[in-house]
């Protein structure tokens, strides 16, 4: 059988798991996994497996290029006491199933070492769209997976080294790759991408050759490779050249990925008695336990408890980097191919409940939340509640402010973006979560006589509507999402994209002569000068 | 130590990287560079790499993903106009090459077979080659590059055929070589039946319902052509046919654009593999001695195949503007030249140094005309002066003085009414095609950081931009490609904003900040002028039912 025909298979398979994985909304990676324990029989060759193991080192790769140490900022220094104190505890728990089980030494950390770690892959993706939106927990959950990245190839290598002092070395080595990496990054890399004026062409086979350069030195070094890659990913991971590289080698990635997880699943022999325990074990304390110890850990660091849950709960799968660890491991004989099966399928099933839990974050987290005394309600009635602190709620405060009113609360879940409102005696700041029962019966919603939602959340204004009983501006996100809002009995329902159409609107006909361009510009920079008066001056 | 890829690989890589920065720098087509990568790494000059499985086996799955890519950009429809005049051109630009190419070769001296051999397997027209440098500017759809594409097809079908009667072992008998086309015509004959039944009636509904994610789209689009490159595999005939109808049928589709988009970085990837492969298998003893002939049968073809296909074209009533740049751009050789000549010494109808004749022939003219396709409508230009007058044959799809709006949204949505025919909307997102094909607007599916995208929007001549799509990245670009439009872009937060400013937009939406100010503007009036509030209220909501579907 060819390569092209196992390729024709493995495809097939992908595609068809795919399809079934869709409608139910999971994610991908598991089906693979699922769909190479079907076509097993099918495929073998040592070419497929090469191909795989490139995939592996791509995939890291772009792991890599996906990083970026400045979005840490602000949750930095915590995050890595708390990943680190995770890592261990959930580790040890690890160790000691593994050691019940009866397995010593490098296997027992294997075993380890797949229940500490988190998901980077499914992880972030599930998590992206908050971490866009600067939510709290997706900045916790960003953070955390970045500095068990580190962590994890710091471990990684070091295990594969067979000698305590080689282990040493290993380690050293690969602090030393990740630091030049990030120094690559911050010095080189722009150099060479501004060069190139950002050719998409060019810049991927820049990529490649990096990554490339990079295997090699890391092999070496006796390092393992993929140490290699994902350090060659971290030093092209400068914004906006790691975005041009994602974007045109996203269909590469997607081939590998497909590749690699379908061979991955066709390597894992039938399941024993032992495989399965190992399975359970993978996935209870991946599904449970280290969430609820990741949340806690946050709780202690002082973040508000929704966040803290919220946030645990996207740490709760397998990380690839473990299921790579457990395919290096198995093709050179380290560990036996039962505990290869049972990290393998336990890791899938924590992959798959991992994204139904996802779906339903908010149904879990008010499951597992503990209802404390409600807080002593503020007392006001007809006051002014202000959801969210940073511009929009800011620039509404103010102007209520400005205008007479003296009654205004202000309710934010991130303390930094209520410290402006400190300034003001007619602002009461309120830090904490407006979809808590907790805080929404402090605030009294009901007698309030305006709500006005900045948050950009739906669910947020929807929630609003189920108890305020007199005025309500709220954000919407689309039309349609308007038109319910209305239907439940919002007096304003702002959808931002309508208003900035109706800005073009009026803009654009000034787009054609030179003095209207010169109007626009400066109505802009106006615009941005009032709501962000710490702006670096505009000229 | 023991990579997954081997070393020879490693090197043909970064040896590619720093000639493609090279001549990227000179602004000049990096295919040059690949080209001589091989060329230079192979056992032609310094002998450092050879072709490994590896390197083969990337260079296959590259042509043939070019060819699904071909196969998926090209519209059927379009291509029944042309039809009729393709088969003509095709079938004659054959006839006229092959004899003057014989009457060329014969002077040299070889011998009966040889030269007969050199005529038939000489193919001028290189589809890597041109589809990937009208890719790269974003002419591929425009009129000379259909023609080409399309003269290319069926070049293949004739190249087929000659591969498989070439391979074949007994050729004395006439029947048995009519047999031979017979079978493969056949063959093709089947397997495009079979992609044309799966694309009227399994592939809409079963796309339809998976059209939610792009890399889902992806991954059926590739189990498809993998299901047709093996089917081929299987059949006997070379993977690229099997890719381009797998492509062919699902350019039906109406999500087309966006599988495009998908395959297109992944054939970037092979295609260098392949370029640098093919200077890989030229040998020194067998290029050193037919060069002179080589280089004057080169030259000569450029010329004589580009004079064959202007008139051609022309006869076909194109304008010259037309003929002319499609001629110019088919000023290459094949690589299945090589291919040809590889086949015809296994079978031993020929010796080495005739490959190694074709092999410098079709290196220095795919060299050269990448030049000229670079520098087709300055070439045209010249030129102008001796040909006819023409028009353009309407095959400006050329903007001009338009409005060019990237990214739809509601914002868009609310302005669509004021927005015409001299519109164009660039949007990559697959739950938008129907809304955007029913609007009386032009509209492109596609992925606005693409270059070939850019290109084929013709941002440069717009007169206004917007872009409704926070992404520094692609605003930049928009800044960048706009010459004296007019350029809204959209920010995610101030700082961005500021910096676009700086770079010369003319206009930065930051929703958040109109957010601000227009729930300022709300809580203003609900505090200070209820009447005015309540007006207000009215009118937002009458705004929201009239974006609403």
């Amino acid at each position: 059988m060819t390569v092209v025909t196992e390729l024709t298979v493995i495809f097939l398979a992908a595609s068809a798991t795919l399809y079934i994985m869709q409608y139910f909304n999971h994610p991908a990676i598991p089906g693979y996994v699922l769909a190479g324990l079907l076509v097993a029989p099918f495929i073998a060759g040592s070419a497929l497996l090469d191909l795989a193991r490139v995939g592996i080192l791509f995939l890291l790769f772009i792991f890599g290029l996906k990083f970026d140490p400045d979005e840490l900022s602000g949750v930095a220094t915590s995050t890595i006491l708390a990943a680190t104190t995770q890592i261990l505890l959930t580790g040890s728990v690890g160790y000691a199933v593994a050691a019940n089980l009866g397995f010593t030494g490098f296997e027992a950390l294997v075993l380890a070492v797949a229940c500490a770690m988190s998901s980077t892959l499914i992880g972030l993706d599930l998590a992206e769209q908050e971490i866009h939106r600067r939510l709290l927990h997706g900045r916790l959950a960003e953070s955390m997976h970045l500095v068990q990245d580190m962590l994890g190839l710091v471990i990684l290598a070091v295990l594969f080294a067979t000698t305590p002092s080689e282990s040493v070395t290993a380690g050293v080595l690969t602090v030393a790759f990740i630091l030049i990496a990030l120094g690559v990054r911050r010095y080189v890399f722009p150099f060479i991408g501004e060069s190139i004026d950002y050719n998409a062409e060019i810049l991927m086979l820049i990529g490649f050759s990096s990554l490339i350069i990079s295997v090699y030195t890391a092999g070496f070094f006796n390092l393992p490779l993929f140490i290699g890659a994902f350090t060659a990913g971290i030093a092209a991971a400068k914004f906006p050249y790691n975005m041009e590289l994602l974007d045109s080698m996203g269909s590469v990635k997607d081939f590998f990925a497909a590749v690699f997880f379908v061979t991955l699943g066709a390597m894992v022999g039938w399941p024993t008695t032992t495989t399965a325990i190992i399975a359970a074990a993978v996935f209870l304390v991946n599904t449970v336990l280290k969430p609820y110890v990741a949340a806690e850990i946050f709780k202690v660091s002082g973040y508000p408890d929704r966040a803290s849950v919220l946030a645990g709960l996207s740490l709760s799968q397998v990380s690839e980097l473990a299921l790579i660890l457990a395919i290096e491991a198995v093709t050179t004989g380290l560990i036996t191919p039962v505990l290869f099966d049972g990290v393998i399928l336990g890791g899938v099933a924590s992959m798959f409940i991992s994204s139904y839990v996802k779906a339903n974050e908010e149904r879990v987290y008010e499951h597992v939340s503990i209802t404390r005394h409600p807080s002593a309600s503020l007392g006001y009635t007809d006051h002014v509640i202000v959801i969210g602190g940073s511009t929009p709620g800011r620039h509404v405060a103010e102007t209520l402010v400005e205008h007479g009113r003296d009654d205004i609360v202000l309710v934010d879940n991130d303390a930094e973006r209520l410290q402006w409102a400190k300034a003001y005696d007619e602002i009461t700041s309120v830090h904490g979560d407006v979809m808590n029962d907790d805080v929404r019966y402090s605030l009294n919603m009901s007698e309030a006589s305006l709500v006005v939602s900045t948050a950009l959340q739906q669910r947020v204004s929807e929630r609003v509507l189920d108890h305020a009983t007199h005025n309500t501006v709220l954000y919407a996100s689309t039309a349609e999402a308007a038109q319910r809002l209305y239907e439940e009995g919002a007096t304003v329902a702002l959808v931002p994209d309508i208003a900035v159409a109706d800005v073009l609107d009026e803009i654009i006909d000034d787009a054609d002569s030179y003095k209207g361009r010169f109007k626009l510009q400066e109505e802009g920079k106006a615009l941005l000068r009032d709501m962000y008066p710490e702006l670096q001056p505009l000229d | 130590m023991i990579t997954p890829f081997s070393a020879d690989f490693a090197i043909l890589i970064l040896v590619a990287t720093g000639l493609g920065f090279v001549l990227h720098k000179f602004n000049q087509p990096t295919i040059v560079a690949y080209l001589l990568t091989g060329f230079v790494l192979g056992p032609a000059v310094f002998g450092v790499v050879g072709q490994s499985e590896f390197i083969a086996l990337l260079s296959e799955l590259g042509l043939a993903f070019l060819l699904f890519f071909l196969g998926i950009e090209m519209n059927v429809s379009e291509l029944d106009e042309l039809l009729k005049p393709l088969i003509r051109i095709t079938a004659l630009q054959r006839l006229m090459q092959i004899s003057v190419v014989f009457a060329v070769v014969s002077w040299f001296g070889f011998d009966f077979l040889s030269v007969f051999i050199i005529s038939v397997a000489t193919v001028f027209g290189a589809t890597p080659v041109i589809v990937k440098l009208l890719n790269d500017t974003g002419d591929l759809n425009t009129l000379p590059g259909r023609i080409n594409v399309g003269v290319l097809v069926f070049q293949d079908i004739y190249v087929v055929l000659l591969l498989a009667l070439l391979s074949a072992d007994n050729l004395t008998r006439v029947s048995t070589i009519g047999f031979s086309v017979l079978k493969i015509l056949g063959l093709i004959g089947a397997i495009g039946g079979l992609a044309y039944f799966a694309s009227r009636f399994v592939i809409p509904d079963v796309f339809k319902r998976v059209s939610r994610s792009q890399h889902a789209f992806f991954i059926h689009g590739l189990a498809w052509a993998f299901l047709f490159i093996t089917l081929s595999e299987l059949l006997g005939l070379p993977i690229e046919i099997g890719a381009f109808l797998a492509g062919l049928a699902l350019g039906q589709m109406q999500f087309q654009g966006e599988l495009k988009e998908r395959v297109r970085p992944l054939t970037v990837f092979f295609m260098v593999v392949f370029f640098s492969s093919i200077g890989l298998q030229l040998s020194w003893e067998n290029l050193v001695q037919h060069w002179h002939e080589a280089l004057i049968t080169g030259g000569l073809l450029m010329v004589g195949n580009a004079l064959i296909m202007y008139y051609l074209i022309r006869r076909e009533s194109f304008s010259p503007k037309t003929s002319f740049i499609a001629a110019v751009n088919m000023t290459q050789a094949s690589e299945f030249t090589l291919v040809a000549g590889g086949v015809a010494v296994q079978q031993g109808y020929v010796t080495g140094d005739i490959l190694g004749f074709l092999s410098i022939m079709a290196l220095v003219t795919m060299i050269l005309s990448a030049f000229i396709i670079n520098y087709n409508r300055e070439l045209y230009d010249y030129a102008s002066q001796w040909l006819p007058p023409g028009d353009d044959d309407g095959w400006v799809n050329r903007r001009d003085d338009h409005t060019v709006i990237v990214g739809f949204d509601d914002t868009v949505r609310s302005l669509l009414s004021r927005f015409g025919e001299n519109t164009l909307i660039v949007d990559n997102n697959a739950e938008h095609v129907a809304e955007l094909q029913a609007s009386n607007t032009d509209y492109l599916y596609g992925d606005f950081f693409h270059e070939e995208m850019r290109g084929e929007a013709d941002v440069e001549a717009a007169s206004l931009v917007i872009s409704v799509i926070p992404s520094m990245l692609i605003s930049k670009h928009v800044l960048r490609d706009a010459d004296d439009a007019t350029v809204i872009v959209k920010a995610m937060n101030e700082d961005e904003a500021a910096e676009l400013y700086e770079m010369g937009a003319d206009y930065v939406i930051v929703k958040e900040a109109v957010m601000a100010e227009r729930l300022g503007d709300l809580v203003e009036a609900w505090q200070s002028d209820p009447a005015g509030f309540n007006a207000m209220k009215h009118d937002e909501q009458r705004r929201v039912n009239e974006v609403a579907r």
